[in-house]
C-alpha cells in the first residue's frame, strides 16, 4: 500500500504485522463500540443527552438572549430615541421612529422600535451602546420560533413586556 | 408446460436480442443483452442442464455484462440526448427476421416431436456439476485447454494492441 | 397440489422473516449507532403518547415516504429509472429461495425439507443471484442522468467485478470440503463433529475463507466500510440521490434485506445454519423433552429478571414526566411479566414429557430458532461493523479487493486442495 497522497507525517509510523493484517484491529475497534453500547444501555440516565422540551439547559447570567426594553417608573420606555443602537447595530436589524416627548428634559421617545429577530446575530452590541440602559438582553429567552417571517419583527410593546425569568 | 416455457424463453430471447441492436444507447443495449441471456439461461435450464443455466447467469449476464456496462460508462457518462433515438424502424424487420426464423424452426420441430425429446429417461445426475465436471476434465479436457491458451492470448494480445506502442517491453 | 402450498408457506414465512427484520434492522441501525455514539437516539415519535422507544419511528417513515411527492429527474430515462428500485428489491429477495432455515417439518407423516428450492447447484444461484445485484444499483445511477447517481453506478460495478472473484474462491473452499454445491448439503455437512468435539462449522474447517466471504458479502451488500456506491461525503447519496418517496423506499428496504441475505449467508455457509453445536438432529429429538423444560424455565428466569429491572424504574420514575409516557415502563413490565407467566404457564403443561410427535416438532422450531438467532447476531454485526469503521477510500477497496483478497482466495483454494487430498 503505498502512501503519497497523505500529508508528511501521517503515515509515518511503521505498522507492526498484526496492525497491518487488519483484522486484529478490527476487532478492538468492535470491542471499544461494544463497550460503550452495553455501557450506555445499562445506564440509560447517565446519557449526556439532554431530553430538550422536558429539560431545559440553563445558561450562564450573561448569556445574551432576546431582547427586552426597559421602563421608566411611570411605565413609559426609558429609550430617548437616540438611534445609537440602530446605528451601531451590525445587522442592521433596529427600526426606531422618533416622536417629541411632551417632557422638554427627555426630548424624544421611540414612537416604534421594531426588532427584526431573524437578521439579529445576537452579538449584544445593541446593549453596549445604549447610553441610557433601555435595551437589554438578559432574558434569557433562546426559544425564538415564528411561522412567518413577519412575525419576527417584534415591536416596541412586545419587548417592554418581556421579563428577565424567561416567561415570556 | 415445458413447449409454453420453452416458447416464453425463446421469445423473450428474440426480443432481447432485437432490442440490443435496434437500441442506439450503448447502456439500454447491453441491458437489453443481459435480458436475452437470462431468457438463454431459461432455454438451458428447460434442457435439464441447470448448472450450464446458472452459469449463463453466473458468468455473461452477471460477470461479462457488469465489466461491459463498467467500460461503456466510463467511456461515454450519463445519458447524452440524441441517445433516445432508435434504429429507423424501416430496418426493423432485417434484424428480427433470422432470430425469429431459427426461433420458428427449433419450435415447429419440437411441436412435430411433441415434447417426447424430453422425457425420454436421462441418465442419473444429467447436467449436474459433477457430470459437467467429468465431461470437461475429461473427456474434452484438450479442447477445454486449448480454448483457455486462446482466451489467454487473446488477452494479451489486447494488451499489446491497447497499450502505447513505444511502451511494449520488446522494443 | 400439496407441494405448491407447501412451497408457498414456505415463501411466506421467508418473506415475513425478512420483512419482520427489516424494520427491527433500521430501529437496530437507529438506536446501535446512537448507543455507541452515546447518545439517546430515536424516541420521539408516539402513539397515544407511548414510544417503545424508537420502534414507532419505522411505522412513521414508511407513512412518510408513502405520502411524499414523488419527485423525478425531467432528463430521466424514463424505464430504467422506474425498473431499477424494483430490480434491486427483487434481487435482494430472490437469494432466500435457497437458504435453508430447518431440516425438515413433519406434517401429518411427511418430512417437508425446510428450503423453498432445494437446488443441486444453489450455492452457484446464490453468487449468480448476487451478480445481479449490481444492475439495478448501475440502471439506477445511469437512468437517473445526474453526475454523482452516475459515479455511485460506475462504482458500484467496480466493486463489486473486484469483490465478486473473492467471493466466489472463498465459496469454492467450502465446497471442496463438503464436496457439494447444494446448500442443504453444506449445512447438513456443518451438524458432524471434528475430531470428535469441535463443530465441523464452515469458519472452523475454513477460518480464511470465512474472513473472505465476510469482507466480500460487506463489499457485495455496499455496507459500510464499503458503501462507496452512496458515499455521501463525495458524491451526495450515490446512486440513489434523485429517487425520493417509494421509490426511495425500495432502495432503503433493499439495503437491509440485502444485509438479512448477507447474514443468512453467512450462517448458512459458516456458522452451521440451523444446526445447534453438539446436537444433532437426533440427539434434538431423543432430548426435546429436557430441552423444552431448560428453555421454557430460561425463559421464565430471564422475563422475571427483565420485569424486575422495569419494576425498579417505575418506582424510580413514577410521574416524571405528567403524561402517557409515564406508563411506558408499566407496559414494559406487563410485557415481560406477561411473558415469564406465559413461559411457566408452559411449564405447567409438563412439557419434559412430550411424545415422539411433539418432540420431532421440538426439534424443527429448536433449529428454526437457531437459524433465526444466527440471522439476527449476523445482521447486528453489519450494524456494528458501520458504526466501528470509517469508509474505505476508493484506491484502498481496490488494493484490498485485487491485491490482498484475490491472492489469499487463490492461496486458500489451493492449500485447502492440497490438505484434502492429503487427508
Ligand atoms: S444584538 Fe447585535 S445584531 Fe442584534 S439588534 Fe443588537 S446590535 Fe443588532
Ligand atoms: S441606544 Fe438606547 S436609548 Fe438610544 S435608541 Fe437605542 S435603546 Fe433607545
Amino acid at each position: 500500500m503505498s502512501f503519497e497522497g497523505l500529508p508528511p507525517g501521517s503515515a509515518s509510523k511503521k505498522r507492526s504485522f498484526l496492525e497491518s493484517i487488519y483484522v486484529v484491529e478490527v476487532a478492538r475497534g468492535l470491542a471499544v463500540t461494544m463497550r460503550h453500547l452495553v455501557g450506555n444501555i445499562l445506564r440509560t440516565d447517565r446519557m449526556p443527552t439532554m431530553q430538550y422540551p422536558e429539560e431545559k439547559r440553563v445558561y450562564s447570567d450573561r448569556f445574551r438572549g432576546r431582547h427586552r426594553l426597559m421602563k421608566r417608573e411611570d411605565g413609559s420606555p426609558s429609550c430617548v430615541a437616540c438611534q445609537m443602537c440602530s446605528t451601531y447595530c451590525p445587522a442592521d436589524c433596529i427600526t426606531i421612529v422618533a416622536a417629541e416627548h411632551p417632557d422638554p428634559a427627555i426630548e424624544k421617545y421611540p414612537a416604534s422600535f421594531d426588532i427584526d429577530l431573524l437578521r439579529c446575530v445576537y452579538c449584544g452590541l445593541c446593549e453596549e451602546a445604549c447610553p441610557c440602559d433601555a435595551i437589554r438582553m438578559d432574558t434569557g429567552i433562546y426559544e425564538i420560533a415564528a411561522d412567518s417571517r413577519e412575525a419576527f419583527v417584534v415591536g416596541k410593546e412586545f419587548l417592554l413586556n418581556n421579563t428577565t425569568d424567561g416567561t415570556r | 408446460m415445458e413447449t409454453f416455457l420453452f416458447w416464453f424463453c425463446g421469445a423473450a430471447m428474440v426480443l432481447g436480442g432485437l432490442m440490443t441492436v435496434v437500441q442506439r444507447s450503448a447502456v439500454v443495449s447491453a441491458v437489453w443483452l443481459i435480458f436475452a441471456f437470462v431468457a438463454a439461461a431459461g432455454i438451458f435450464a428447460l434442457l435439464h442442464a441447470p448448472f450450464v443455466a446458472i452459469l449463463q447467469v453466473l458468468v455473461y449476464a452477471g460477470a461479462i455484462m457488469v465489466l461491459f456496462l463498467f467500460v461503456i460508462m466510463m467511456l461515454q457518462g450519463p445519458v447524452l440526448e440524441g441517445e433516445r433515438r432508435r434504429m429507423k424502424p424501416a430496418l426493423w424487420p432485417a434484424v428480427a427476421i433470422p432470430p425469429l426464423a431459427v426461433l420458428v424452426l427449433v419450435g415447429t420441430r419440437i411441436a412435430d416431436h411433441g415434447t417426447a425429446a424430453f422425457t425420454t429417461p436421462l441418465p442419473a445426475g444429467f447436467g449436474s456439476p459433477t457430470h459437467v465436471a467429468e465431461l470437461l476434465l475429461g473427456r474434452y479436457l484438450l479442447a477445454f485447454e486449448l480454448i483457455s491458451i486462446a482466451l489467454l492470448v487473446a488477452i494479451i494480445g489486447a494488451l499489446a494492441i491497447g497499450k502505447e506502442e513505444r511502451k511494449l517491453p520488446w522494443k | 397440489m400439496a407441494i405448491v402450498l407447501e412451497t408457498l408457506f414456505k415463501i411466506l414465512f421467508m418473506f415475513l422473516l425478512i420483512m419482520g427484520m427489516v424494520p427491527a434492522l433500521i430501529w437496530a441501525e437507529r438506536k446501535g449507532a446512537a448507543f455507541i455514539q452515546d447518545r439517546t437516539g430515536p424516541n420521539r415519535a408516539s402513539i397515544a403518547g407511548i414510544r417503545l422507544a424508537g420502534l414507532v419511528h419505522p411505522i412513521a417513515d414508511v407513512l412518510k415516504l408513502v405520502f411524499k411527492e414523488d419527485v423525478n429527474p425531467a432528463d430521466r430515462h424514463h424505464a430504467l429509472y422506474n425498473l431499477a428500485p424494483w430490480l434491486v428489491m427483487t434481487v435482494a429477495m430472490s437469494t432466500y429461495a435457497v437458504i435453508p432455515f430447518g431440516d425438515w417439518l413433519t406434517v401429518g407423516g411427511q418430512r417437508i425439507p425446510l428450503v423453498v428450492a432445494d437446488l443441486n447447484v444453489g450455492l452457484l444461484y446464490v453468487l449468480a443471484v448476487a451478480s445481479l445485484g449490481t444492475y439495478g444499483v448501475v440502471m439506477a445511477g445511469w437512468a437517473a442522468n445526474n453526475k454523482f447517481t452516475f459515479l455511485g453506478g460506475i462504482r458500484s460495478t467496480a466493486q463489486m467485478i473486484s469483490y465478486e472473484l473473492s467471493m466466489g474462491l472463498a465459496l469454492m473452499g467450502l465446497v471442496l470440503v463438503f464436496a457439494s454445491l447444494r446448500i442443504t448439503d453444506i449445512v447438513a455437512g456443518q451438524g458432524e463433529l471434528l475430531f470428535g468435539f469441535l463443530p465441523k462449522w464452515g469458519v472452523v474447517v475454513q477460518p480464511v475463507g470465512f474472513l473472505l466471504f465476510i469482507v466480500a458479502v460487506f463489499a457485495e451488500t455496499n455496507r459500510n466500510p464499503f458503501d462507496l456506491p452512496e458515499g455521501e461525503s463525495e458524491i451526495v447519496a450515490g446512486y440513489h440521490l434523485e429517487y425520493s418517496s417509494l421509490k426511495f423506499a425500495l432502495f432503503f428496504m433493499a439495503e437491509y434485506c440485502h444485509m438479512v441475505v448477507g447474514a443468512a449467508l453467512i450462517a448458512a455457509f459458516y456458522f452451521g445454519g440451523y444446526q445447534i453445536p453438539w446436537l444433532p438432529r437426533p440427539v434434538l429429538e431423543a432430548n426435546a423433552g429436557l430441552l423444552l423444560t431448560i428453555k421454557l424455565a430460561a425463559l421464565v428466569l430471564f422475563s422475571a429478571f427483565i420485569a424486575v429491572l422495569f419494576l425498579r424504574r417505575v418506582q424510580r420514575e413514577r410521574g416524571k414526566f405528567g403524561d402517557a409516557r409515564d406508563r411506558e415502563p408499566v407496559l414494559g413490565m406487563v410485557f415481560w411479566a406477561g411473558l415469564a407467566a406465559l413461559a411457566a404457564g408452559g411449564l405447567l403443561l409438563r412439557p419434559w414429557a412430550v411424545g415422539p410427535v411433539g418432540a420431532d416438532l421440538v426439534a424443527t422450531v429448536f433449529q428454526v430458532l437457531a437459524f433465526v438467532a444466527k440471522v439476527v447476531f449476523f445482521a447486528w454485526l453489519f450494524i456494528w461493523v458501520r458504526w466501528t469503521l470509517p469508509r474505505f477510500r476508493y484506491d484502498q477497496l481496490m488494493n484490498l479487493g485485487w491485491k490482498v483478497m484475490l491472492p489469499l482466495g487463490v492461496a486458500n483454494l489451493a492449500v485447502t486442495a492440497v490438505v484434502l487430498a492429503l487427508v
